[in-house]
């Protein structure tokens, strides 16, 4: 079925408050599958599986090693979609001071949705880098400068080789570490061009997604309405 | 442009007591909307009309937008419908209206119009294309569509000074927008050169309505009585507008984008700012401004409303205007605008504000260019850096009005916004009475930034040196409220400077607030959640494009008052 760009991200919004997730993440999290599913890339498995394992209570990440230029994070198996922004600022405000700071995420899921996030890093005028590889056939790198609104992504050939999630946010002129080259072989590099135009191709004609997918989520958000009464219909609206 | 004088402050513009006393400007929707259409000589045709006797059936309006090198071309579309009067509700939980209507991008096609009729009259519940770009529903006021139907097959105009009363034969109760139910995103409307400000194109959909309850009601009246019927006369026409219901759904909105509001708010506060600037007034601009306070005084003598409060405050306002006028009465040339405040700077909120709305109304050349400013890319980001101790201090200086509020007082928590499940509608519940508070809708924001503040205060107190990401990695819950602070922290009209869960709140101020930047006039409000008001009365009609256009329809006055 086709939804509009703003129904999907309201409708995360409803699902992603249903499930307890508090206002500010709730709104990362609904904007990056928004973002996604706007840009034409993948985004219903990482919505199923959100939808299916969230527990944004219970999870949150946990400093293995922090210096000013690097630090190491235990995600506990949580999802990015919740756990990745604050990290991602973290980073980003490491870097204001250090000039450059290397923050590497284990047991991260979801991670195609981390995506979206560094375009507003690269908004605040840093550079950024985003490293995924996690011996599947998805690795990826995804940089983006001040210069471009959207990022480049270029995507690896999955050689088999586990690392931990890596984001490298740095100030202008200072470096992003290995170039892409270096990380994998390049199968496919997606512009910011690219990624702009499907953008513009989805506001004419809207976003594809799996019904049942859409059904679900819209299921999952009646969760933020209470129950009506008879008394509520008339008091709590100002009656006919 | 830039005005050096200086704005009026948020603490008095933001209060929800002023919000809720704003009028129509120069710069709301729908005035920018005509000038457009009767500068850019938009063509309105009716290309299709299926209508039974009854009056029911399929009506296809089409719009060609003249701009070069090819025109955009649309397609209103209405479905009138046969419904029980027990079915006919202002509510969102109807589930018939009178007429459902949409505006589609281009000419709408036979299998179009099938798959449209197939969908529209369900409103919520259907599913809808992205060539449809404004769903709406309206239903009439049966009480006036009948006297004007009866009047015109006896030959005879309506009373104007019954239609005074009720000033239209159509009222919409949700006009759709910005991707609902599939419809096209807000995105999409701005790559187009008709409707790529805020709220065009809903405007757009509503002047239409209108059209159609126009043509609808003569197509009638002719009907049963072909030789003797009259069509309604033009002037009388003109002072038919269309009738809105408003309940608590709009007020989420306008907390929900605080960047939005602040937008529009500061784009009306530096039209006044202008023309405070703008010297004094000439003797024929003083001329205009009492021909305008002399109709604004009819005008608001027109109107009837069944809210005590609203009429009390209407009787003061009528007062404070006719002292105005008594008193002040002809202006002396050379006056200044600031003197003219200062003259109404005792009176309600309500006066002073239709001053600010006739002043504005007095420079279209400073004006109207404002008019197209009022659209806002809304960005809210963090700024991880930022030290803690500097946003609490932006908390304590922009949100001081917060701060001082006790919310360990029963009366300052009393109420909560909630969704219903019944069909989602908007709903208010008294906290200490009601069940469903844990679903309370985020309208809490002078509760939470005091909460907040507190917390930053006892971070700091362990760790002065603490930025907003070390605040943020211990309470990550917040992160929705200080991004919204640090991203409003230069929009001094973003936030409503008043506790809207406190038991003297009136969320018909917050619902005011937004319909009079759509052009609303003739608030009447029907309890204190909800509210009847009248757009485009007065307003040309379809036919008078292309005729020369004054833009002087404020303060719309019974023809029987002329």
């Amino acid at each position: 079925m086709i939804i509009s760009h703003n129904e999907i991200v309201v409708a995360c919004l409803k699902a992603f408050e249903a499930l307890e997730l508090p206002l500010g993440q709730r709104e990362d999290a609904a904007e990056a599958i928004g973002w996604l599913a706007l840009h034409g890339l993948p985004f219903e498995d990482q919505l199923a599986t959100a939808l299916h394992s969230f527990q944004p209570k219970s999870v949150f990440a946990n400093p293995i090693s922090q210096s000013g230029q690097e630090s190491v994070w235990d995600a506990q198996g949580g999802s990015a979609l919740h756990i990745f922004p604050n990290l991602a600022d973290y980073a980003a405000a490491q870097a204001r001071v250090h000039n450059s700071h290397t923050l590497s995420v284990r047991n991260l899921t979801d991670f195609g949705v981390m995506w979206p996030y560094i375009t507003k890093i690269q908004q605040r005028q840093q550079w950024v880098k985003l490293i995924w590889k996690n011996g599947a056939d998805a690795d990826m790198v995804a940089v983006g400068l001040p210069d471009s609104p959207l990022p480049k992504v270029s995507w690896l050939m999955g050689d088999g080789a586990e690392r931990d999630v890596q984001l490298i946010v740095a100030q202008p002129g200072f470096g992003l570490g290995e170039d892409d080259n270096e990380i994998g072989q390049i199968i496919r590099v997606d512009s910011g061009s690219g990624l702009a135009q499907n953008a513009s191709d989805r506001f004419k004609s809207g976003i594809l997604i799996n019904p049942s997918l859409w059904q679900q989520l819209k299921q999952i958000g009646l969760g933020i309405l209470v129950e009506a009464t008879a008394e509520s219909e008339q008091r709590g609206a100002g009656g006919v | 442009m830039e005005t050096k004088t200086p704005l009026r402050p948020p603490e008095q513009v933001m209060k929800l007591s002023r919000l809720g006393a704003f009028h129509q400007t120069r710069i709301s929707f729908v005035r920018s909307l005509l000038r457009k259409v009767m500068a850019e000589n938009w063509q309105i045709e009716r290309t299709g009309w299926d209508l039974n006797a009854g009056g029911f059936g399929t009506a296809v309006y089409t719009l060609s937008v003249p701009i070069q090198p090819e025109p955009e071309q649309y397609s209103v579309v209405f479905f009138s419908n046969d419904i029980p009067d027990e079915k006919r509700t202002d509510r969102v939980i109807a589930e018939e209206w009178d007429v459902a209507f949409v505006l589609c991008e281009g000419i709408v096609t036979e299998e179009q119009v099938e798959e449209l009729r197939a969908n529209v009259p369900k409103q919520e519940v259907g599913r809808y294309l992205p060539y449809v770009l404004v769903l709406s529903r309206a239903n009439k006021s049966t009480r006036n569509f009948s006297a004007v139907l009866d009047a015109l097959s006896a030959g005879k105009q309506p009373d104007p000074a019954q239609l005074a009363k009720v000033g239209y034969l159509y009222r919409t109760t949700a006009v759709y927008g910005n991707g609902k139910f599939g419809i096209a995103d807000f995105a999409k409307l701005q790559q187009t050169q008709a409707f790529d400000v805020t709220f065009r194109a809903q405007m757009f959909a509503v002047w239409m309505v209108r059209q159609f309850s126009l043509d609808q009601v003569n197509y009638l009246a002719k009907l049963k009585n072909p030789s003797g019927a009259v069509e309604l006369d033009g002037e009388i026409a003109r002072y038919l507008g269309v009738g809105n219901a408003t309940g608590l759904g709009m007020a989420p909105f306008i907390v929900s984008h605080p960047a939005l509001l602040h937008q529009w708010v500061n784009t009306r506060e530096k039209a006044l700012g202008l023309v405070l600037h703008s010297g004094r007034c000439s003797a024929e601009i003083a001329a205009r401004f009492e021909t305008l306070l002399l109709r604004a005084r009819q005008h608001v003598a027109e109107i009837e409303t069944i809210h005590e409060l609203q009429e009390k405050k209407n009787r003061m306002m009528l007062a404070e205007l006719s002292d105005l006028i008594d008193q002040r009465l002809p202006i002396p040339p050379n006056t200044n605008w600031h003197d003219v405040l200062a003259w109404v700077a005792e009176d309600s909120a309500e006066c002073q504000e239709v001053i600010v709305s006739i002043l504005l109304e007095l420079y279209p050349d400073l004006v109207n260019p404002l008019a197209e400013e009022l659209n806002c890319q809304e960005s809210y980001d963090l700024r991880p850096e930022q030290p803690l101790a500097e946003l609490k201090k932006v908390i304590a200086q922009n949100y001081s009005w917060a701060l001082e509020i006790d919310f360990t007082q029963r009366p300052n928590n009393q109420w909560f916004w909630y969704s219903s499940a019944d069909k989602e509608e908007p709903r208010l519940g008294n906290r200490y009475e009601e069940e469903g508070q844990e679903k309370e809708r985020p309208l809490t924001m002078a509760r939470d930034i005091t909460c907040m503040f507190m917390g930053i205060q006892a971070f700091l107190d362990h760790s002065p040196q603490a930025t907003v990401i070390d605040y943020l990695m211990a309470h990550p819950a917040e992160r929705g409220l200080i991004r919204r602070i640090q991203s409003l922290s230069e929009k001094p009209y973003a936030e409503i400077q008043d506790n809207l869960i406190a038991a003297d709140c009136l969320p018909i101020d917050l619902l005011r607030c937004k319909l009079s930047f759509f052009g609303a006039s003739k608030f009447d409000p029907r309890s204190n959640l909800w509210v009847r008001i009248t757009l485009f009365q007065g307003a040309p009609l379809v036919s008078d494009i292309g005729k020369p256009f004054a833009d002087d329809w404020f303060w719309p006055v019974s023809p029987a008052a002329k």
